[in-house]
């Protein structure tokens, strides 16, 4: 009688054991029934920047950020999304199919671009001192490029240029809306007022500081981070590249008039 | 004996029900067999596939493939499926081709609707109207295993129509050994 005790004891164990060590085969029903098109929650957009030839100035990047922004809003509802893995099995299959749908959509798979994964941060609402981290991270590893005139005296990313760049346009498209506000937000984060405006009227010679990028200059003198290019051809005795700006180097910024 | 030997046990068989055999013809035995297949190959899945994989089906050629190409895939009226595996298909692929894994149209895939529905299919209150859907044209590695043939069978179980589902049984092996043109990793590297 005790043996059958505790072998009717030794059976309930097993399957209390069996059913919390694997809660996915009886939970995981609903899950796996879910169809990729009505999940919720936002996939990374895999970002197609239409405009495919490689972008070198930062006016073409900022256009391309923007439009990427609008595009990702209507790619939202059609972009297939990754819901809770049921188990392993599933999740491959979720994976072949998503990507399957990707290619028969059209979309690369998760094609890397500087617009890309800007548009994708500001879209999440990220703050701009994420995003700096976020592009230059990217940047480091070659997965993006960004244009020449966005590198600083530090061989990093001006990014805080890039979105006053993108904030200008975005308020110049007659209060075109981007989704998550972020874009309406002022752009305190560009480092206390350093990008203030000072208007060149007329030709000054500027010592480059640390941290400075050509991008920012021009921001900074012109008002349009577009025209670094201005800059760069002024001084192109003592600049090889856009990306050759070193702290201490004396540059010409030529009048706003005279460009 | 009560054993015996199950087909090809002692070699790769040729049709999973025709292990070898032996034919006299002027009565001269002759006998077939795979003896120069390489070992590694099992059948299923590496039989020889016969010409039509489902019937009523259409079976193409290389360059009946290249017409598809030009005639269909370049107006939006087809698509060439490859039905291997991505890492495959990653690897080397017919240019114009879309990745679309056999095991992504079995009917327990969960998302093979919104496949269906991408590659054309309408939903209706029936179910899933094709009349609209483009012509496919399926392949995988070649005519030594069933995965195109199955390609062909999964789709057509689902409901796609067997005169829109074209079976290309050559494959990336008869593409390749005409030296024609393939996209993918192998081919930059």
């Amino acid at each position: 009688m005790i043996r059958i005790a505790i072998g009717y004891v030794a059976v309930v164990v097993l399957c209390a054991v069996l059913i919390l060590l694997n809660p996915l085969d009886f939970m995981g029903r609903e899950a796996r029934e879910a169809k990729l098109d009505e999940a919720p929650a936002a996939k990374p957009v895999a970002a197609a920047s239409e405009t495919a030839t490689a972008p070198t100035s930062v006016e073409a990047t900022t256009a391309a950020i923007l439009a990427d922004l609008t595009a990702a809003a209507e790619a939202a509802a059609d972009a297939p999304i990754p819901e809770a893995p049921a188990n392993p099995e599933d999740e491959a299959l979720r994976k072949m199919s998503e990507a399957v749908l990707d290619g028969l959509r059209g979309t690369p798979a998760a094609e890397a671009s500087l617009e890309g994964l800007i548009a994708q941060a500001l879209a999440e609402g990220q703050t701009d001192q994420a995003i700096d981290k976020i592009v230059n991270q990217a940047v480091a590893e070659g997965t993006v490029e960004a244009p020449a005139g966005l590198r600083t005296t530090e061989g990093k990313v001006d990014t805080a240029v890039l979105l006053a760049s993108i904030l200008a346009q975005a308020q110049a498209g007659e209060g075109e809306e981007f989704g998550q506000g972020d874009l309406s937000e002022p752009t305190e984060a560009v480092e206390g007022g350093t990008l203030a405006m000072q208007v060149a009227t007329e030709d000054v010679l500027y010592v480059v500081q640390s941290g400075d990028s050509l991008g920012a200059l021009a921001l900074r003198f012109y008002g349009d981070a577009g025209l670094f290019t201005a800059i760069f051809k002024a001084n192109r005795q003592v600049l090889d590249t856009p990306e050759s700006l070193a702290y201490g180097m004396k540059l010409l910024i030529p009048a706003r008039s005279g460009l | 004996m009560l054993w015996a030997l199950p087909a090809g046990a002692d070699g790769l068989s040729i049709t999973p029900d025709l292990a070898d055999l032996s034919v006299t013809i002027k009565d001269e035995a002759l006998a077939i067999a795979r003896a120069g297949a390489d070992p590694a190959l099992q059948c299923p899945p590496d039989c020889v596939q016969p010409m039509q994989a489902a019937p009523g089906g259409q079976t193409l050629g290389a360059l009946e493939v290249i017409g598809f190409l030009r005639a269909k895939v370049a107006t939006d009226a087809g698509r060439v499926l490859d039905v291997r595996l991505p890492a495959e298909f990653a690897a080397a692929h017919l240019p114009g081709a879309i990745n679309v894994p056999l095991a992504t149209l079995a009917a327990e895939n969960p998302y093979r609707d919104d496949i269906l529905q991408a590659l054309g299919a309408s939903k209706t209150a029936a179910g899933l109207d094709f009349s609209a859907a483009p012509l496919l044209v399926i392949y995988a590695s070649g005519p030594g295993n069933d995965l195109a043939a199955n390609g062909v069978r999964a789709l057509v179980g689902a409901g796609y129509p067997i005169d829109k589902v074209l079976y290309f049984r050559g494959g990336l092996q008869e593409w390749q050994q005409f030296g024609l043109t393939v996209l993918g990793a192998a081919d930059q590297g």
